[in-house]
């Protein structure tokens, strides 16, 4: 029997049998308030919180900010909360684009290499600004010890050295460690998801 | 665009359609039930991308397959995999014979990748190539190409 045989057979007589089919599934088109399972749907769920956490830490801050009084504490805390707020715009357009792709209704080719696309710069950029928060923090109080420094009538020449790069050590192996850490955590959520998804585009492609 | 009461109604009327792609796409039963939600999620979602321009069933089953083979869920195995071809593509039956032959088409068939079932799925519904080509998003001589190798590997497989 080859292909065409089959298709044959099956427009002769196999709709009868989705006929059947089809009166065996659930009468209910789909259930109100059912949700989502998908891999994809659960990514845009981690952007809303991730965003709800930006914006909120972000507003969180300003607000302390306005009621400290040592400056030192102010520019920390509006430094991390400018930090927050192009973070949760990044999140907030994030989320547009992964919602436009979770509608849309292409080829099969632009679906599979939109979701790879999309996924690659999640987490890539995911990678660099979770990264770059550590860092942001180190800086912003290194920013402010150096104020709170100068403010109590100390010299610039005064800074101890020693404990500067102290401070510079445990903050480049944080960093490092917390670069590995989210690139590990995001290779293991999305990493296999991926791998089959470039393994079916390939598969699109290829016609040998 | 389609209001609700069009949409249900174009669903319940070729609901075969989602329950062919998960019966080729989904291995186990228990898992049958998320990725139809998936699915009728997904055409709910996108309902305002169909402008009538091609046939429901047409749009429904792009959407179907869209979601099936980008379908994966983190908490259990991964499915998005292989299962035989819907076993009422072997029913009903004629003869012994023709039925054994059936079946040796569909383990065939179900040995093929992920696309390649796809492409099979399409052209057992009697969809053209420049339609299967337009839902796969690559020229129908890239299809052709495709269908000639498929075809070929179906005939080694049987014989």
């Amino acid at each position: 029997m080859e292909l065409e045989d089959l298709r044959k057979h099956i427009n002769a007589k196999a709709r009868e049998s989705y006929a059947v089919a089809s009166a065996i599934s659930s009468s209910a088109v789909f259930d109100a308030g059912s949700r989502s399972v998908s891999l994809l749907d659960k990514m845009l769920n981690s952007i809303r919180w991730e965003l709800a956490f930006a914006a909120a830490f972000a507003l969180g801050c300003l607000l302390v900010a306005i009621s400290a009084n040592s400056l030192p504490v102010v520019v920390f805390l509006v430094l991390l909360s400018a930090y927050s707020f192009a973070f949760s715009l990044y999140l907030y357009r994030l989320h547009h684009r992964t919602t436009s792709h979770v509608l849309s209704t292409g080829s099969i080719r632009a679906s599979v290499s939109g979701t790879i696309e999309l996924i690659e710069n999640f987490t890539r950029l995911y990678l660099r600004l979770s990264t770059s928060f550590v860092p942001a923090i180190f800086v912003a109080a290194f920013i402010a010890g150096l104020l709170d420094f100068i403010e109590k009538g100390y010299h610039l020449t005064e800074i101890p050295y020693f404990s500067l790069i102290l401070y510079s050590i445990i903050a480049i192996i944080w960093i490092l460690l917390m670069r590995k850490f989210t690139n590990w955590w995001l290779n293991r959520i999305y990493g296999r998801y991926l791998l089959e998804l470039k393994r079916r585009l390939k598969e699109i492609d290829n016609n040998e | 665009m389609l209001s609700e009461a069009e949409f249900i109604e174009g669903v319940r009327e070729h609901e075969n359609i989602i329950w062919k792609v998960i019966s080729v796409y989904l291995d186990n039963p228990d898992e049958h039930e998320d990725l139809r939600q998936e699915i009728l999620l997904n055409a709910w979602k996108g309902i305002r991308t169909f402008r009538g321009e091609s046939k429901f069933s047409t749009w429904l089953y792009r959407v179907a397959l869209n979601t099936a083979i980008t379908f994966y869920k983190k908490d259990k195995k991964h499915q998005g995999v292989h299962k035989s071809m819907p076993d009422n593509f072997v029913e009903p039956v004629d003869e012994p014979a023709d039925h054994e032959n059936r079946l040796a088409m569909n383990e065939a068939i179900d040995r093929l990748s992920t696309i390649d079932k796809a492409v099979v799925m399409l052209y057992l519904d009697d969809y053209s190539y420049p339609e299967i080509a337009d839902m796969l998003g690559i020229t129908v001589n890239n299809l052709a190409v495709k269908m000639n190798r498929i075809k070929w590997r179906l005939k080694q497989k049987i014989v």
